[in-house]
């Protein structure tokens, strides 16, 4: 019995097809430490096309640390990070910065939106950085910024607008590109329970939608709920906690 | 949690039949442990001798006979003193996990309980996430959502539990015991 | 605590209780104040020379008439170190707002706070001056050379000649009276508490953080007026000036306070300037560097153009000063190396004014990184490449930049052509009967200088801001995005 199988009912393609199976993003035993503190200790994780993973752990566990390896903003000291057959951990950080651009998307708990920039131009931005015109850009943020609820603010400032309004314009944000997998650490971080629960369930239904790949960084159980999966990271390792259950 | 009151309230919008109270309890509140026919009836007519509801018809569809009860005034304001009134915290609190985790301590050793402690909230985090799916569903009725959000919260409040325990068992003790680290 | 009041002792030890951006901020104000103490020191050294010191190699520290210039030169010097010590108050601002209003919290008054920040810029300020007093001892020690050249010598009779023989280059003999500077070391630390306290007047500190007051729309139309009014009237005084005969006096006061008002508009207008280019380009353009800084420029004119201000200041008097000297040497044997030697020193103080300027440019465009490295370190993880952050940046310095530079050099250069005129007698030949022949002569426009002078001023505030980029790998590391604000 594959313990650690996606539960099939909640794959969005459904059937069991070859490239369903293949991870689109995984680690191998990797190995990342702050000067002297370890904080991954041989990590090893599979994300699944389409797959909702979320990566929980106490504060310290090391689990935005393993995200951020994940995303290629670091790079682990030892073990590989591979996306798509591409071995992301030993790229250069242009070639890195560029894989975030086109096929990763990235949620933080608040402040990446720029605050002088409009929603709209905001969510526009990574499409601008690939060299896309402004107007079919704007278009594109406005058309995302509408399957986040958010299209009426369009042209008002993150400061003109309330803290669930700026987590799903930067939802947009991270989406715009269509990525292959989104990472959202804490996104929920710093709303209440109800715009909390409108950023996740509206995450959680655009990803179904467009099949990406999502890993949710959360201390939040009530977060980790919307993934089909939950990985324990605990004192840098994995935690199988889930050895022995029956299912 | 007092039958009467809640079988009152259902009462409040218009007369029905004990049969009818119970099919409106079970459905409203989802989750809840479905009432027996014995405990409706028996209700019912304790209410009625205190004089907070009154019979005023018999119907006799294709069965038995349904008394239609209906609440009278003295009914209404008791009920009325019963919503305004503070339900007071539970001065027990069963806590099956807190029991078994010491029970694992007191057999085994601190990787027993930890194990034990883990799994919960494996078990747990499974609930909620089925919990989490009707909540998100558009389609489902609103009394539905606000029961998930009650069942989310208490299973949040035995995940938070659960983990602090963790940490004070593995403090206490030593670190995890690495298993293969193969997940996928 | 016992007394109504605490005591000094400890608000010393609030006072220098902050973290790595207070230090900085301590640092730079103390560079600033021993920089000023020496300026002003120096400028006291020209103010002391007497008869029995010198001879000296440069003609405007020899002769007791072109003294005053110098002094005024080195006294408009300290202007630019002023902005460089009010923008060292900006240093860590953020950091040190959330600390104050942390003693706020504590229970300490409003006063106490203001109390303590004044405290802390006080004692970097006279610990920078002692330094400023130190250098300048040494560098008279240093400096003290002597060399062959040729000076004037005013004969009993008040008739003057020129002879040979060995001058100074600087007046390291001339002895500053030790009051005199105890005064200027007192007059920087008092100056720069005093502007700290009135800094922290326009802040309001609260228990629950600060709230700044910060004009939201730059004024256009008054800087306008205020800049085509100064100009035209400079121009107009000039042509008025050599038609009619006025007075003298009324005619300096007069161009003066024209001078100032082109001044007053230009920097009011730098601001202005900023949020309209903003306003051009940023709802336009497809490059996201230049989206990111024109919305930049339209919400904080004032961040860029407050330190640009000083370059833009430099500029103008530096306009004004290649007009008259293409003015003066037109009206020269080209032999004579009179004027050109004082002009020289004067574009030297220029240079020293703009480099300053740019030094101003390093603070503002670094705390404008540090502020909002969350935001940055964000954009970089979702893979913002850090050239687009950092071109972004430097443009935002440098677009409003460019044509308040064309702007100042030009009004200078047309302030001191209409004033002095654009041509010039110059003497053709010499007659021992007393019989001149005076020639008309042009006066060029110094093209190449001009050039010189408004590149050169960009070129420096370009690397002034490349260089505050350093702080944006810093700034955009990963574990900035968990930062507070």
């Amino acid at each position: 019995m594959n313990r650690h199988a996606p539960i099939p009912s909640l794959h969005p393609a459904g059937g069991a097809t070859s490239d369903a199976d293949r991870p689109v993003l995984s680690a191998r035993s990797i190995v990342y430490s702050y000067g002297n503190t370890p904080a991954l200790r041989g990590v090893s994780v599979q994300v699944g096309a389409g797959e909702i993973v979320a990566i929980t752990g106490p504060s310290g566990s090391g689990k935005s640390t393993l995200m951020l390896c994940l995303a290629g903003v670091l790079q682990p000291d030892a073990g590989d990070v591979e996306f798509r057959g591409r071995l992301v951990s030993d790229a250069s950080e242009s070639e890195r910065s560029a894989l975030r651009r086109s096929d990763f998307g990235i949620l933080f708990q608040f402040g990446q939106l720029v605050p002088e920039l409009t929603a709209a131009e905001n969510v526009a931005l990574p499409l601008l950085l690939s060299g896309v015109k402004r107007k079919a850009a704007i278009t594109a943020a406005t058309t995302w910024l509408d399957r986040f609820g958010v299209a009426d603010h369009a042209a008002s400032r993150p400061t003109e607008m309330s803290g669930g309004q700026v987590q799903r314009a930067a939802a947009a944000r991270a989406m715009v590109t269509e990525p292959s997998v989104l990472f959202a650490d804490e996104p929920t971080g710093a709303l209440d329970a109800l715009a909390g629960e409108q950023v996740m369930s509206q995450i959680v239904r655009v990803a179904r939608e467009s099949a990406t790949s999502v890993v949710i960084i959360t201390h939040d159980a009530t977060v980790a709920a919307y993934g089909d999966r939950e990985v324990v990271v605990r004192d840098g390792m994995i935690d199988h906690a889930r050895d022995g259950i029956g299912s | 949690m007092s039958t009467g009151h809640v079988l009152m309230g259902l009462l409040a919008a218009g007369g029905r039949h004990g049969y009818d109270l119970k099919k409106a309890h079970d459905e409203r509140f989802v989750g809840a442990r479905p009432l027996a026919f014995g405990q409706v009836y028996a209700t019912l007519e304790r209410l009625q001798k205190k004089g907070f509801i009154e019979a005023v018809e018999i119907e006799r569809v294709d069965g038995p006979d349904r008394t239609v009860y209906r609440l009278t005034d003295a009914g209404r304001a008791d009920l009325a003193a019963w919503v305004g009134d503070v339900e007071p915290p539970a001065p027990f609190v069963a806590n099956p996990f807190a029991t078994k985790a010491t029970i694992a301590l007191l057999v085994g050793d601190a990787d027993l309980a930890s194990r034990y402690l883990r799994k919960q909230r494996a078990a747990h985090l499974d609930r909620m996430r089925e919990y989490t799916r009707v909540k998100t569903d558009p389609s489902t009725p609103m009394s539905e959502v606000l029961a998930a959000d009650y069942a989310i919260a208490h299973l949040d409040a035995d995940l938070r539990w659960l983990e602090t325990a963790l940490d004070r068992i593995t403090a206490l003790h030593h670190p995890l015991t690495t298993e293969s680290d193969d997940i996928s | 605590m016992s007394s109504g009041t605490p005591r000094h002792s400890v608000l010393l030890r609030l006072a220098l209780s902050g973290g790595r951006s207070d230090r900085l901020r301590i640092a730079l104000t103390a560079v600033g104040s021993a920089a000023t103490t020496l300026l002003l020191l120096t400028a006291a050294s020209v103010v002391c020379i007497s008869t029995g010191d010198g001879p000296y190699r440069l003609a405007v520290l020899d002769q007791p008439g072109l003294r005053p210039g110098v002094i005024i030169a080195l006294l408009l010097l300290t202007a630019p170190l002023a902005i460089f010590m009010g923008l060292c108050t900006r240093v860590g601002a953020p950091a040190r707002d959330r600390r104050l209003a942390m003693f706020r919290m504590a229970g300490a008054t409003p006063a106490e706070v203001t109390r303590i920040a004044a405290l802390e810029t006080g004692l970097a300020a006279l610990l920078g001056s002692l330094f400023g007093v130190a250098a300048f001892a040494v560098g008279r020690l240093l400096l003290d050379r002597t060399t062959m050249g040729t000076f004037m010598v005013i004969a009993a009779d008040g008739s003057k000649r020129s002879d040979i023989g060995i001058v100074r280059l600087l007046p390291t003999d001339v002895d500053v009276p030790f009051p005199v500077i105890v005064a200027v070391a007192a007059l920087v630390t008092i100056g720069a508490t005093v502007a700290s306290a009135v800094a922290l007047r326009r802040v309001r500190i609260s228990a629950f953080g600060m709230t700044r007051s910060v004009p939201t729309n730059p004024p256009t139309k008054t800087a306008a007026l205020l800049f085509v009014v100064g100009s035209g009237g400079l121009v107009g005084l000039g042509v008025v000036s050599r038609s009619s005969a006025s007075s003298l006096p009324v005619l300096v006061g007069l161009s003066f306070a024209l001078f100032a008002m082109c001044v007053v508009g230009l920097l009011m207008g730098s601001a202005s300037l900023s949020a309209s280019v903003g306003r051009l380009v940023a709802p336009r353009v497809s490059r996201p560097d230049l989206l990111i800084a024109g919305r930049r420029m339209i919400d904080a004119p004032y961040t860029a153009s407050r330190a640009a201000a000083s370059v833009v200041l430099a500029v103008l008097v530096g306009g004004a000063v290649l007009g008259t000297r293409a003015n003066f040497l037109a009206s020269q044997d080209p032999s004579d190396t009179f004027y050109a030697d004082t002009f020289d020193l004067l574009s030297i103080v220029l240079g020293a004014a703009i480099v300053l300027s740019a030094a101003n440019l390093v603070i503002t465009t670094s705390e404008a990184i540090v502020e909002r490295r969350r935001t940055l370190a964000a954009l970089v993880a979702g893979g913002t490449p850090r050239a687009v952050l950092a071109r972004a940046a430097i443009m935002e310095s440098l677009v409003p930049l460019v044509p308040s530079v064309a702007l100042a050099s030009a009004a200078g250069l047309l302030a001191a052509r209409s004033f002095f005129g654009t041509t010039v007698e110059r003497l053709a030949s010499f007659d021992v009967d007393g019989g001149n022949e005076f020639a008309t002569v042009d006066v060029p426009v110094p093209w190449t200088q001009l050039v010189v002078l408004g590149g050169g001023a960009i070129a420096i505030s370009v690397l002034a801001t490349t260089i505050s980029l350093v702080f944006l790998r810093a700034s955009t590391r990963p574990s900035e995005i968990r930062a507070a604000a």
